[in-house]
């Protein structure tokens, strides 16, 4: 599946690589303090779970102020951090949870199950996640010691020890796009214990797909001895046989309804 | 030309394992088990026809 690269022209490589787009906001994110880093999940978790429940028709003035105040408390946050670093972590932790739980009890019926759909609250739940462990993780910092560069993982530069062929990528990715494609099929049977039976028969599907088109394209690179034809056909003949009965059998069964 | 025949095979399982799926979707029971043999036998036989000599 892969072909081995030597180690010191790659490094040499990849040492001398223009910075990659993905480098510039990576370097915006790390030159941000703490609170700044963790505004970011707080903004999206506020945007998904209190603002429309707080906006929502109906709610009053008094979730809205709340949340209005989740978003203040985030920015004090943030004005604060400078000067006062010790602070503005407990400040939007608290103060922003906080609010965010007065908007929900000032507007309970906007959480209720009629109202939150599965998709919402697992994208609100998730964003609660990542605001939780990017306020309770380190800051992300770039490296400032010598010869670091000012990388932000310390150490000397990661480099792969080979690289995928293009053609197995091809391969994997076809393999990949026909597993999903076939958790698509089924989605309409009523009857539960068929609709499992359904759902497990393509998830082991899928990954016979997966297995096979892994194994083809490692197999590919085995260049130790190349099977001769009259070999590789003597394998595929006994599979090659039973399609080709398959068929006549579907054939046959044909035949026989029409008459 | 075997890598060719070894992604023939492939597709011939995946069409297989697809029109399995659809057929057990239609509690046609006997036609899924038809379909996912041919495609058991469709994904083995593709390994087999990439493997090389030394490959076990």
């Amino acid at each position: 599946m892969s072909q081995p690269a030597e180690q010191g022209p790659a490094v040499d490589e990849a040492l001398a690589s223009p910075p990659s787009k993905l480098r510039k906001p990576l370097a915006l994110i790390s030159s941000l303090g703490a609170v700044a880093q963790s505004v970011i999940p707080a903004l999206y978790a506020w945007g998904v779970t209190v603002a429309p429940v707080a906006w929502a028709r109906g709610a009053g003035v008094a979730p809205r102020l709340a949340s209005v105040a989740a978003l203040a408390v985030m920015g004090a946050a943030l004005l604060v951090e400078p000067k006062r670093p010790r602070l503005s972590r407990p400040l939007l932790v608290w103060g922003f949870t906080a609010c965010s739980l007065l908007t929900w009890v000032l507007a309970p019926t906007g959480l209720s199950v009629a109202k939150l759909d599965a998709t919402r609250g697992f994208l609100g739940a998730a964003g609660w996640l990542m605001f939780a462990f990017s306020a309770a993780a380190p800051p992300i910092r770039r490296a400032s010691g010598p010869g670091e560069n000012g990388r932000i993982v310390p150490g000397p530069k990661l480099v792969p020890r080979s690289r995928v062929a293009r053609g197995d990528g091809i391969i994997l990715a076809g393999a990949f796009v026909c597993a999903l494609g076939l958790q698509a099929i089924g989605w309409g049977v009523a009857v539960p214990e068929r609709a499992l039976l359904l759902r497990a028969t393509t998830l082991v599907a899928g990954i016979a797909i997966l297995g096979a088109a892994t194994d083809i394209a490692t197999l590919r690179h085995q260049v130790r001895k190349p099977a001769r034809p009259a070999v590789r056909m003597a394998r595929v003949w006994p599979s090659g046989a039973l399609l080709i009965l398959l068929a006549l059998a579907a054939l046959a069964y044909a035949l026989l309804r029409s008459t | 030309m075997f890598d060719a025949l070894a992604a023939l095979f492939l597709i011939v399982g995946v069409a297989g394992f697809g029109l399995g799926a659809h057929a057990l979707g239609r509690a046609s029971d006997v036609e899924a088990i038809y379909w996912l043999v041919v495609g058991i036998v469709g994904v083995r036989a593709a390994v087999a026809v990439a493997r090389p000599a030394g490959g076990t």
